[in-house]
């Protein structure tokens, strides 16, 4: 299957599962995790259920596209559904048999992977799901977001597209996986890969980066004050992206990384207690 | 006598728990049983990643009924001065069901109360397992706890069945949603199927046809018989390692071993221990050796139906190609630089939040083992402090390279490799190699002095510094294993060959703190002397032997387990009771007794009290010229001039410190044994409280001289004989 068909795929069988089948996000982030279907969506009581693509961005995993499955942007295909049905397991391995991989026939493991984001203070606890020894998926029981138990919890599936299409296609290399019938993933990604590792890596300007932060935590703060959380939660994604930047920059130090980790963090607690109180 | 299957089926538990959890299930639940009075046939445990059973092939039903006697209030407070019943008597009545005429009257210790037989009807299994088996489980204790649904209940994961079956009916268990049934589950990685269970000794063969090995012990087993022989088969051995034995037989229930090769290239472009790290940390395979070494065989273990085997095979290595490929790249890069050049490196890496990088580490480390040099000049023949201050200049070095930081377990030993490639002195190559020695229970030592060294000094160094900051472990949680660094620390101070007193290294690691606090030497001593007495518990000392031990010495360890071991062995003499004997008379005599002042041999005014002082002098004397005698290598700690100030001893000195070195320690106590005869005739003929007061006191100030030498050989008063 070539990656359109496994996004086609994964979103033709979760619409049958009952979810609201989303759009990206129009904004840099790290994971799918981090985009408001996510972040809001698992707080709260009401019963909730997203499937949606979100292409990632994670400076620091750039190879200049050389790496055949390390990556500056990747794309995750991520389902949150509240509270978890009681098969969630068999949804999921049901979800492999649609995109071609007969789990029945490989050395299916459930790899313990407890999962923590600082900056967006969430947690969970699950696995990663491993056929044949590679990685294919994060398997999450949500436990915790905006630093509120989730009452109650969410399962957050993350689907890497990009490694799901190299098992199915049998390529070792990302890069030679069809995107469509005509056009790889490395004719589409690869010059763009290039690009902006070149950029994250030797070009970004380190102090302007830091203004950059500094202006999108205070506008953060702004709307904060002023009560309108989705803004206020935006720019806190803007701050995250540029505070990546940086990081891939080797631009900030050991003893102040968790400091920016906590501001970032307190942004988005603020803002995750907006959203709830907004709900009641 | 009936039969009993209880299952707990859930979804994938994390390997290192599946263990302890059949174990938590186990202890507890028969424990409950027995407390109820159930009688019960050692039952069969069955534990894989999802099902944790029991099963008891015979078990009673029914806990027989027991009798009790309820004990109401004394026979005096239940008649008024008529004689009339009171309001006591007649509350307890009711309360029993009976007439008040009724009660009977018992003696009951010292006094006579109203009293009602009852018989206690006994619980029947089916009550006792619904009400504690759902308790039992969830007190399994572990961490990351995790909810998955509205009921809020939280386990290690979610539990999605419940088989419980006496004989062929099904027992009430309720756990959140979740009620027992007759249904098992089948094994990954098929579509869950359901199982039915008519009784619970159709469950052995109903795991049989599913191919589930149900006991750890022995799908261990199975996967190592299985991967010899493979080996075999090829004239070669499997690599023995338990711990992977262990996690493969947490990881799967139903295991098939399967054989595979990688290209030989890859094990001469790159280390053997970096290959053997990919096989066995990266991918749990089961590496295949000759006496040579490592070889491109080895044997997988899958978890699933026999027929996969050779499509997983096919995928795994692939993977396993990848991560190879990957090692020998970041190997080539490594070695573009020596060790040394990773040195600067470290300086953008953190050591634990709040106390710096892992440069200002190495440089403490520097500075430490260079406040160590006289000390270990003194004690050590041929110290060089050169190697000394190389090895702790280059040990953190290796957390700089790619190596480790793609494989972490290869701290250390990726070090020495590189040291060793770059020609640097071998025991400088040895340090760096096994400074992180000991990590658990069964790691030995350092087999190099400067590596032990390296391994205090690294040690101590971590723990006085996160001690600082206020990280003392409380309950199960010790995200910076704290307590895993107490114990090496302990475990080096007690076993190494140089004798390294616990305060000489504190004092010098406090001189280096990032974030120095008042109390932070207080605190570390104290977590420590705690770890100490749990750690010697642990090997099996008698707790009041270590209390009364520690007492007298918690800085010299080697010393301290020296005496510990001594008094063990005199543990059950009659010679040894006759120590404590003396030392609790002693002690008791001496109660409320402020010594003021030495005694005066003038004043004896007893052939006994002369004969015995006499003795004692003697005694002490010989002890100390034993400790001379065989004064060995390490024993510079106390000099020559400090044994002739001990050798005249006289009554006007203080007492002195008695087994100061563990040399012929057995000896020594057997001449304080020899003392007791003296000290009963002492006691016997002697009178310490008599109306003269400066008798009376001098009396007492020779006993308290006493009982100080003795205090400095153990509070014995701590002995429990």
């Amino acid at each position: 299957m070539n990656i359109e068909q496994v996004i086609q795929t994964l979103k033709g069988y979760y619409k049958e599962k009952g979810c609201l089948i989303g759009e990206p996000l129009d904004l840099e982030v790290g994971a799918g995790t981090m985009v408001p279907y996510s972040f809001f969506g698992v707080l709260g009581s009401k019963p909730w259920k997203v499937a949606y693509v979100q292409p990632s961005r994670r400076p620091a995993d750039g190879r200049y596209g050389d790496s055949p499955y390390r990556y500056f942007i990747h794309h995750q295909f991520q389902v949150i559904m509240k509270p978890p049905p009681d098969d969630i397991q068999d949804i999921y391995l049901e979800s492999l048999k649609k995109l071609g991989i007969d789990y029945e026939k490989h050395d299916l493991r459930f790899i313990e992977d407890n999962w923590e984001s600082p900056t967006l203070g969430a947690a969970g606890v699950g696995w990663e799901i491993w056929i044949d020894g590679q990685e294919i998926t994060q398997f999450t029981y949500f436990q915790q977001a905006g630093g509120f138990e989730l009452n109650p919890p969410s399962v957050e599936l993350t689907y890497g597209i990009e490694r799901i299409a190299m098992y199915s296609e049998a390529k070792e290399n990302g890069f030679d996986v069809n995107w469509n019938d005509d056009v790889t993933y490395g004719d589409l990604r690869k010059k763009s890969e290039y690009e902006l590792c070149k950029y994250g890596f030797e070009i970004a300007d380190v102090e302007a980066l830091r203004q950059m932060f500094n202006l999108y935590e205070n506008e953060s703060k702004r709307c904060i004050d002023a009560r309108i959380c989705l803004p206020a939660y935006e720019y806190a994604l803007k701050c995250s992206h540029t505070f990546n930047l940086l990081d891939a920059r080797g631009a900030v130090s050991v003893s102040e990384r968790p400091q920016v980790i906590a501001r970032i963090r307190d942004l988005t607690k603020k803002c995750a207690g907006l959203y709830q109180e907004g709900d009641q | 006598m009936s039969t009993l299957l209880i299952e707990i089926g859930s979804e994938e538990l994390p390997a290192k728990l599946v263990e302890p959890a059949i174990k938590h299930l186990l202890s507890n639940f028969t424990q409950v049983l027995s407390k109820e009075g159930i009688e019960f046939s050692e039952p069969e445990a069955f534990a894989t990643p999802r099902r944790l059973a029991l099963l008891f092939k015979e078990i009673k039903t029914q806990a027989p009924s027991r009798d009790q006697e309820e004990k109401g209030p004394p026979k005096s407070t239940c008649f008024d001065k008529d004689g009339k019943p009171t309001k006591a008597l007649e509350g307890f009545a009711i309360k029993v069901g009976k007439k008040v005429e009724d009660v009977e009257f018992k003696e009951i210790g010292s006094g006579i109360y109203a009293t009602s037989a009852r018989s206690i009807q006994g619980k029947t299994l089916s009550d006792i397992v619904a009400i504690e088996l759902p308790k039992i489980v969830l007190s399994f204790p572990h961490p990351h706890s995790m909810r998955w649904d509205e009921t809020g209940i939280s386990w290690v994961r979610p539990i999605r069945w419940i088989v419980a079956l006496q004989d062929d009916k099904i027992l009430p268990i309720v756990i959140g949603k979740i009620k027992s049934d007759r249904f098992t589950r089948s094994p990954r990685p098929e579509r869950i199927k359901k199982f039915e269970i008519q009784k619970p000794s159709d469950y052995q063969n109903i795991l049989d046809g599913m191919g589930i090995i149900g006991n750890i012990e022995k799908r261990k087993e199975f996967i190592n018989l299985e991967a010899n022989n493979l080996a075999k088969d090829l004239g070669l051995h499997a690599y023995q390692d338990d711990n992977l034995l262990n996690e493969l037989s947490t990881i799967v229930e139903r295991p098939i071993v399967v054989q595979g090769e990688f290209d030989e290239n890859y094990l001469k472009a790159t280390p053997e221990l970096v290959v053997k790290t990919v096989l066995i940390s990266d991918l749990r395979f089961i590496p295949f050796v000759t006496t040579d070494g490592l070889t491109n065989k080895f044997a997988l273990v899958v978890n699933g139906p026999v027929d996969i085997g050779e499509a997983v095979k096919n995928g795994e290595l692939k993977v396993l190609n990848g991560r190879l490929s990957d090692a020998k790249f970041f190997y080539a890069e490594d070695r573009k630089h020596k060790l040394e050049d990773f040195i600067p490196k470290l300086s953008g890496i953190a050591f634990v939040k709040g106390l710096g990088t892992l440069k200002d580490k190495a440089d403490r480390m520097i500075n430490i083992a260079k406040d160590l040099t006289p000390i270990l000049n003194e004690r050590m023949k041929g110290f060089n402090e050169k190697i000394l201050l190389r090895a702790c200049e280059l040990a953190k070095a290796d957390l700089a390279t790619s190596m480790v930081q793609e494989h972490d377990t290869l701290q250390g030993e990726i070090g020495g490799f590189y040291a060793q490639l770059d020609g640097e002195d071998t025991y400088v190559v040895r340090a760096i190699e096994q400074h992180y020695l000991p990590q658990g229970d069964s790691d030995s030592l350092p087999g190099n002095l400067y590596g032990q060294i390296v391994a205090i000094i690294d040690k101590a160094d971590s723990l006085t510094n996160i001690i600082s900051l206020g990280n003392i472990p409380k309950g199960s949680a010790d995200p910076l294993g704290v307590r895993r660094l107490a114990f090496g620390l302990l475990k080096l101070l007690i076993m190494n060959d140089v004798s390294i007193n616990l305060s000489e290294i504190l004092n010098i690691c406090s001189k280096y703190l990032v974030r120095p606090s008042p109390d932070s030497m207080v605190n570390t001593m104290n977590f420590l002397s705690e770890r100490l007495e749990g750690y010697l518990r642990a090997n099996n000392f008698k707790y009041d032997i270590v209390r009364a031990s520690m007492t007298s010495e918690t800085d010299d360890l080697k010393l301290l387990l020296a005496k510990i071991e001594v008094i063990q062995k005199e543990y059950n003499t009659f010679e040894f009771s006759g120590v404590v004997a003396t030392f609790k008379r002693l002690n008791n005599i001496l109660k409320n007794y402020k010594s003021i002042g030495s005694y005066d041999r003038n004043l004896f005014r007893d052939e006994n009290e002369k004969q015995f002082e006499e003795k004692c002098i003697d005694a002490f004397k010989e002890i100390i010229d034993i400790s001379i005698k065989n004064k060995g290598s390490r024993d510079e700690k106390i000099s020559n001039e400090e044994f002739n100030k001990f050798k005249h001893i006289s009554a006007v000195n203080k007492p002195i410190r008695l087994f100061v070195l563990e040399n012929n320690l057995k000896n020594q106590f057997q001449i304080l044994e020899e003392l007791t005869e003296y000290a009963e005739k002492y006691f016997d003929n002697v009178m310490v409280n008599v109306e003269d007061e400066a008798i009376r006191s001098n009396r007492k100030n020779f006993l308290s001289w006493l009982l100080g030498q003795y205090l400095s050989v153990a509070d014995f008063t701590q002995i429990a004989i």
